[in-house]
C-alpha cells in the first residue's frame, strides 16, 4: 500500500476516533440550539412540519432568529437511523468534521499538483499529509466537530466546492466546476456565515473564469441566480434582517450621521477584522464563550505558534505560487462575515479560518525542518514531545475539566430537570416552571413532549381558583436547601454538588 | 531624491501618529495585570485545578498541574500579550504594527545578517520582559523611554525596507493608507487602550 494513503487512514481514523468517544456525553449536555435543531429535525421527521407547524419550511424559526434548513434535514435523517438522541443531533457535524480531513488533503494534492515550481513541489510533498494530521488533532476542529453545529458542516461544504473548483482548473471537466457552484450554494443554506463566503467564492469563480466575457456561461448566471433567490428574499426581509441586526457590530455604535459612519464602520470593521489574528484569541483565551473552547486554550496549540509564524514567512517568500494565493485568500477571507458581528472574535464564524492556519503550521513545519540541517533531529523529537503533551493536556481538561467548570454553558441540569419532571408528573395537576429557567420549554419539547407545563415570572403566586390542585414548582435553586414541600434537588456534575434547580410541592 | 523627499515625509507622518498614539496613554496609571507575573497566583490556580482532578491518576495530575508548566504558560500568555495585533495598534498605533512586522520580515530575509540585525532582533524579542518582570507600577512616560522608542525605531527600519523593496509607488500608496488608517483609529476608536490600562 501506498505510505501516504496508509498515514491518511490513520489519520482519518484517529481524527474520527477523537471527535467520536463519549460524543453524546461529552460536550456535557445539548445547549438550547442544538436542542431546538433536535426538535424540529424531529418534528420533520415524524410529521413533515417544524415546531409552528409549518409543511417543509425552508427556514426554522427559533430563539431570536431564524436558522438556515440544511443541518436540520440532515439530524432528521439521522434520527431516522438514531432515534431522537443527543448522539444523533451530533452525528452531522462529526461526520462532517471527519470528512474534513481527507477533504483538506486532497485539497492541497490538488494545489501541490497545480504548482509550476518544481522545487516546491518536491518541498510541500509533506504538506498535504500534515496539515490533515494538524486538522485531525486540531482543537477548535474538534471542539465544533463535537457538537451540533452547523459551521462544521458548511466548513465542510465550503472546503469541498473549493476542492472541485481546484480540479476543475486541474482537469478542465465541466461537472467539477458545476458542482462546485452548487456546493457552494449549499454552504450558504447551512450556516449564516457562508452567506457571505460563498457568494464571495462564486464572485472568484466568475472572475478567474472570465463569465462576463462568455455567453454560454448565461444558463449557469442564470441558474445561480435562481438558486440564490429564496436566501436572498429571505435576508432582505425583516425575518431574515432580524438575525443581523441582533449581532451586528455595526447597530452596537448607534450612530445616526452618515459621515460618523462612513468614517467609524470600515474602522470598527477593522478592528474587528484584526482581533481573529490575535494572538490573544489564537494562543491564549480563544473568544471566552464557554462553548468554543476550553477555558485558558487558545483556537490553536501553543506549540504550533512559531511554525504558524514561519508558515507565513514561508509562503509570503514563494511570490508565484498556486499553495500562496489559495492560502492567503482562504486566510484572509474567512474572518470577514464574522468581523461584521459582535462578539468578536468569534470562534464559531470563523471556523474557516482553521483550514488556513492548518495549513500555514504545515507549511511551517516542513519549512523548518527543511531548514535546520543538523539539528533535525534534536528539533523533531522536540517538536515531538511538546506537541504531544500539549495535546494530552489538551484531551485532560476536555474530558476531566470541562464537563465539569463549563456544564453550564451546555444546558446541563435541563435534562435532569425533564427526568425528574417526568417520574413525577403524573401526580400533579399543574407543573409550573421559574421563567429564570427560560430554555425549559426546548427541552420539555425534546426529552419529553407529553409534558404540559406553564411559564411564569418569579414572582408567581398559585392562583386561588387551581384550590388544593397539587402543584408541581420547578425554579432555580434560590439558596434553600430543605424543606418539607421539596420534592427533588437538580444537581449537576462535579465534587461539590453544587444545585442547579429544585422542584417543589406546592398545595 | 524624490524617493528620497516621499519617504521623509512619510517617516515624520508616522512619527506624529505614533506620538499621538503613545500621547493617549497618558492617561493610565498603568499597564493592567495581564501583562505582569504579579498577577500570577500559582497556588491559587493550582489548586482550581486539581480540585478538579478527582478521580484522575495522581501521576496525571502531578503531569498537568504542576508549577513549572502553569509558568511557562503564564509567561507566554502575558509575552504573546505585546504583540497582539489589538494592544499592538493601540501601543505603536496601526503603522506602527505594521512597521515591526515588516522589520522582522527584512531581517529574516536578508541573507547578509550583520551582528546588528541580530542585536536588534534579539532586543526587540526580548524588551517585553522588562515589563512582565519589572516593576508594574513604573510611570507610562518612563516605560514609553524603554519599551515604546526602540519599536518604534525597529518600525521604522521595517518601513523603510518595505517601501525600499518591490512595487514602490504601491508600497508608498499602502503605506499612506495605513497611514489615514491609524490616525481615524486613533481620533475615533480612541477607547481602545481601556482594556490594558489603569486610569490615573
Amino acid at each position: 500500500m501506498n505510505y501516504k494513503l496508509f498515514f491518511l487512514i490513520v489519520i482519518i481514523i484517529c481524527g474520527f476516533l477523537l471527535r467520536f468517544i463519549d460524543v453524546a456525553n461529552d460536550p456535557p449536555g445539548l445547549y438550547v440550539d442544538e436542542v431546538s435543531i433536535g426538535y424540529n429535525a424531529y418534528q420533520i421527521l415524524t410529521t413533515g412540519k417544524d415546531e409552528y407547524g409549518v409543511q417543509h419550511p425552508l427556514w426554522f424559526r427559533s430563539y431570536g432568529d431564524y436558522k438556515l434548513p440544511v443541518y436540520i434535514y440532515m439530524v432528521a435523517g439521522s434520527m431516522a437511523i438514531f432515534g431522537k438522541t443527543e448522539f444523533a443531533v451530533r452525528f452531522p457535524s462529526l461526520i462532517a468534521g471527519t470528512l474534513t480531513i481527507p477533504l483538506l488533503y486532497l485539497f492541497l494534492e490538488k494545489l501541490v499538483g497545480l504548482e509550476k515550481d518544481t522545487t516546491l513541489k518536491k518541498r510541500l510533498k509533506y504538506v498535504p499529509l500534515l496539515a490533515s494530521f494538524f486538522l485531525a488533532i486540531s482543537s477548535w476542529h474538534i471542539q465544533f466537530s463535537r457538537g451540533g453545529f452547523e459551521i462544521t458542516v458548511g466548513t465542510f461544504f465550503y472546503l469541498l466546492g473549493a476542492c472541485l473548483f481546484i480540479m476543475w482548473l486541474e482537469k478542465k471537466k465541466t461537472w467539477c466546476i458545476l458542482i462546485s457552484i452548487l456546493i457552494f450554494i449549499l454552504a450558504m443554506y447551512t450556516y449564516h456565515t457562508f452567506r457571505i463566503l460563498s457568494p464571495l467564492a462564486l464572485l472568484f469563480i466568475a472572475y478567474k473564469e472570465k463569465i462576463y466575457k462568455r455567453s454560454n456561461t448565461f444558463p449557469i448566471v442564470l441558474a445561480v441566480i435562481v438558486l440564490c433567490l429564496p436566501l436572498i428574499i429571505f435576508t432582505l426581509s425583516p425575518s431574515g434582517s432580524e438575525r443581523f441586526s441582533a449581532t451586528s457590530a455595526f447597530s452596537q455604535l448607534k450612530l445616526t450621521n452618515i459621515w460618523q459612519q462612513i468614517v467609524n464602520y470600515p474602522l470598527l470593521f477593522l478592528g474587528n477584522y484584526l482581533s481573529f489574528f490575535s494572538f490573544d484569541f489564537l494562543f491564549s483565551f480563544g473568544d471566552g464563550i464557554g462553548r468554543h473552547q476550553i477555558p485558558n486554550f487558545g483556537e490553536l496549540y501553543r506549540w504550533q505558534l512559531p511554525f504558524l509564524l514561519s508558515g507565513l514567512y514561508f509562503l509570503l517568500r514563494q511570490k508565484k505560487s498556486i499553495y500562496n494565493y489559495a492560502t492567503f485568500l482562504l486566510l484572509l477571507t474567512s474572518p470577514l462575515a464574522g468581523a461584521l458581528a459582535i462578539p468578536s472574535p468569534h470562534a464559531l464564524r470563523s471556523l474557516p479560518l482553521v483550514i488556513p492556519c492548518m495549513i500555514l503550521i504545515a507549511i511551517g513545519v516542513v519549512f523548518i525542518i527543511q531548514n535546520i540541517g543538523r539539528f533535525r533531529i534534536i528539533l523533531l523529537s522536540l517538536l515531538i514531545i511538546i506537541a504531544t503533551y500539549e495535546f494530552f493536556f489538551y484531551l485532560h481538561f476536555y474530558y476531566v475539566h470541562y464537563p465539569q467548570i463549563n456544564q453550564l454553558d451546555w444546558g446541563a441540569g435541563y435534562k435532569q430537570i425533564v427526568q425528574a419532571t417526568a417520574q413525577r408528573k403524573s401526580k400533579y395537576i399543574y407543573i409550573v416552571i421559574d421563567g429564570v429557567l427560560n430554555y425549559a420549554p426546548e427541552y420539555f419539547h425534546f426529552y419529553d413532549p407529553s409534558i404540559k407545563f406553564i411559564m411564569v415570572n418569579a414572582s408567581w403566586q398559585k392562583p386561588k381558583k387551581w384550590g388544593d390542585a397539587p402543584v408541581l414548582y420547578i425554579r432555580p435553586f434560590y439558596g434553600q436547601r430543605s424543606g418539607k414541600n421539596l420534592v427533588a434537588n437538580i444537581y449537576l456534575k462535579g465534587i461539590n454538588h453544587d444545585i442547579y434547580a429544585q422542584l417543589w410541592e406546592i398545595k | 531624491m524624490g524617493n528620497k523627499v516621499t519617504k521623509s515625509i512619510i517617516f515624520i507622518l508616522s512619527a506624529i501618529v505614533e506620538v499621538l498614539t503613545l500621547q493617549a496613554w497618558f492617561v493610565c496609571k498603568a499597564f493592567t495585570d495581564i501583562f505582569h507575573h504579579t498577577s500570577i497566583n500559582l497556588v491559587l490556580q493550582l489548586d482550581d485545578y486539581i480540585h478538579a482532578d478527582k478521580g484522575t491518576p495522581i501521576l496525571f495530575t502531578r503531569l498537568f498541574h504542576n508549577k513549572l508548566i502553569q509558568i511557562v504558560f503564564d509567561y507566554l500568555r502575558f509575552y504573546l500579550q505585546f504583540w497582539d495585533v489589538r494592544f499592538g495598534s493601540n501601543w505603536f498605533s496601526l503603522i506602527g504594527y505594521f512597521g515591526i512586522f515588516a522589520g522582522f520580515y527584512y531581517i529574516l530575509a536578508n541573507k547578509q545578517k550583520k551582528v546588528y540585525h541580530w542585536v536588534a532582533l534579539i532586543i526587540i524579542l526580548l524588551l517585553p520582559f522588562i515589563e512582565i518582570i519589572g516593576e508594574p507600577q513604573v510611570n507610562i512616560v518612563i516605560k514609553s523611554v524603554y519599551l515604546w522608542t526602540p519599536f518604534i525605531l525597529f518600525s521604522f527600519y521595517g518601513l523603510y525596507q518595505f517601501l525600499s523593496h518591490g512595487n514602490r509607488t504601491v508600497r508608498f500608496i499602502v503605506v499612506l493608507l495605513l497611514l489615514l488608517i491609524s490616525f481615524l483609529w486613533l481620533i475615533t476608536l480612541h477607547n481602545g487602550i481601556v482594556r490594558y490600562c489603569i486610569m490615573i
